[in-house]
């Protein structure tokens, strides 16, 4: 079964990959806002929003299987949900300079 | 600045007697009754942190959110297009298309990734198939985000009368019974004892009086809905929160003497401005509160005006001109215009 671009692989638990692929997908529809082309009447847009909503849902089911593996405490994860250390230090820096 | 200027672009605020709040929302008592000082400073004078609130950011942004997916709904769209609808909306509103960029945030579990999930999954749990059904109002409109103001007939020693006002996030019926539903976000564990610090709550028991006041129908009380914010998950608990008659009538009339306590510092503030001072006199610091400040997410901490409140009064306007920047806090103004 094929993925769409920015979809989580099916094989993939709560790993990098599945980080780079909710953020790029986020990522694409980001590209959307910027070019003025994220409007739900835009070719498209709903279905980049859809592999986002898709990803989502699917770590929620990761993230379930894993906590009932753990009896029910909260499992530690390979990867989090943090934001990319390269976009937090890019981030501040811009905003300290007013960019 | 004079009391008059600080609050002149502040229509809560009386015009005939400086620095004297008459519409009142759960922020500005709030703050008095933390520190007058720090009312002064946030309210009247309107000083806020430079620095971003992260927490306001994140709950403002899962309110609204919450907000365009129940107007699509209303409007009669499925869950999956009214998701969508949230969704694009939370995406452009947290992307800042002068820079080209999202919004930033070093918080580790309030950021832009942890919003996108919280919100799919909170709708995805509590949009189609909630128990608390979204009250649909008589302009077809959905019962979110209503502003709301009432005149409570205290009187000032001037004859203006003193309202209390806020803005409700959902009004939803349960088992045939009305309930205000207030979303409140976090990043503490839900537990039963994280319920607990709704009451005594200044913010709950105004919604609850304001829930008998402004709906045609008896409101049976309040659900607080939480929503815990981690790392790798996010986790949703409701609890009701109760107010007896008894219980919000001495509320009421606690708050009354709150009200007139603001007006004895807005005659103080008004007075020692007269006399060539600081109006600031006129709302004294509660040292008590400095180090026991309320944040936006159940945490305390030491409070954001601490280090001006140590320095000496004579430098403390260029302090605050430093450290915080000007925004207006207007109860009077609306939410809510989706």
């Amino acid at each position: 079964m094929t993925t769409d671009p920015g979809e989580i692989p099916p094989s993939d638990a709560l790993s990098e990959v599945s980080l780079n692929s909710l953020t790029e997908s986020i990522d694409r529809f980001d590209a959307r806002i910027q070019a003025g082309t994220a409007a739900l009447s835009e070719p498209g847009a709903r279905r980049d929003l859809d592999i986002i909503i898709r990803n989502n849902r699917d770590l929620r089911e990761r993230w379930a299987a894993l906590e009932a593996a753990s009896g029910g405490k909260a499992p530690r994860a390979v990867a989090a949900t943090k934001t990319p250390l390269s976009r937090v230090i890019s981030g501040k820096l811009l905003d300290d300079l007013g960019i | 600045m004079t009391l008059h200027e600080d609050t002149a672009g502040n229509t809560s605020f009386s015009r005939t007697s400086p620095g004297l709040q008459l519409a009142i929302d759960s922020t500005s008592l709030g703050a008095f009754k933390t520190c007058p000082r720090w009312y002064y400073y946030t309210v009247i004078q309107g000083w806020e942190s430079k620095f971003e609130n992260v927490h306001f950011v994140f709950g403002l942004c899962m309110h609204e959110g919450r907000e365009r997916y129940y107007h699509a709904r209303a409007r009669g769209e499925p869950h999956e297009e009214a998701l969508r609808v949230a969704l694009a909306y939370v995406l452009t509103k947290t992307w800042d298309t002068r820079l080209g960029r999202p919004w930033i945030s070093t918080h580790e579990t309030k950021n832009r990734l942890t919003l996108i999930r919280t919100l799919i999954w909170y709708l995805d749990r509590f949009g189609e198939s909630d128990p608390l059904q979204t009250i649909v109002l008589s302009n077809g409109k959905p019962a979110v985000e209503l502003s709301f103001r009432f005149d409570t007939q205290l009187e000032t020693k001037g004859g203006e009368h003193w309202l209390l006002c806020g803005h409700i996030d959902r009004l939803g019926r349960l088992n045939d019974h009305v309930y205000i539903d207030d979303l409140k976000t976090t990043s503490r564990t839900i537990s039963a004892s994280f319920f607990t610090q709704f009451t005594p709550h200044n913010q709950f028991s105004l919604y609850s009086i304001a829930g008998r006041v402004i709906w045609h129908e008896p409101v049976a009380g309040l659900i607080a809905d939480a929503v815990q914010v981690a790392v790798n998950f996010s986790r949703f608990e409701r609890a009701m929160v109760p107010r007896s008659e008894p219980y919000l009538n001495e509320w009421f009339n606690g708050t009354s003497r709150w009200l007139q306590q603001m007006e004895v510092c807005a005659t103080a503030g008004t007075a020692a401005e007269a006399a060539g001072l600081d109006p600031a006199l006129g709302w004294p610091m509660n040292d008590m509160s400095c180090n026991n400040f309320s944040y936006g997410d159940g945490s305390r901490g030491g409070c954001p005006a601490r280090e001006i409140c140590s320095r000496n009064p004579a430098s403390r306007e260029a302090s605050l001109r430093t450290e915080f920047k000007r925004r207006i806090w207007d109860p009077l103004q609306r939410r809510g215009d989706v």
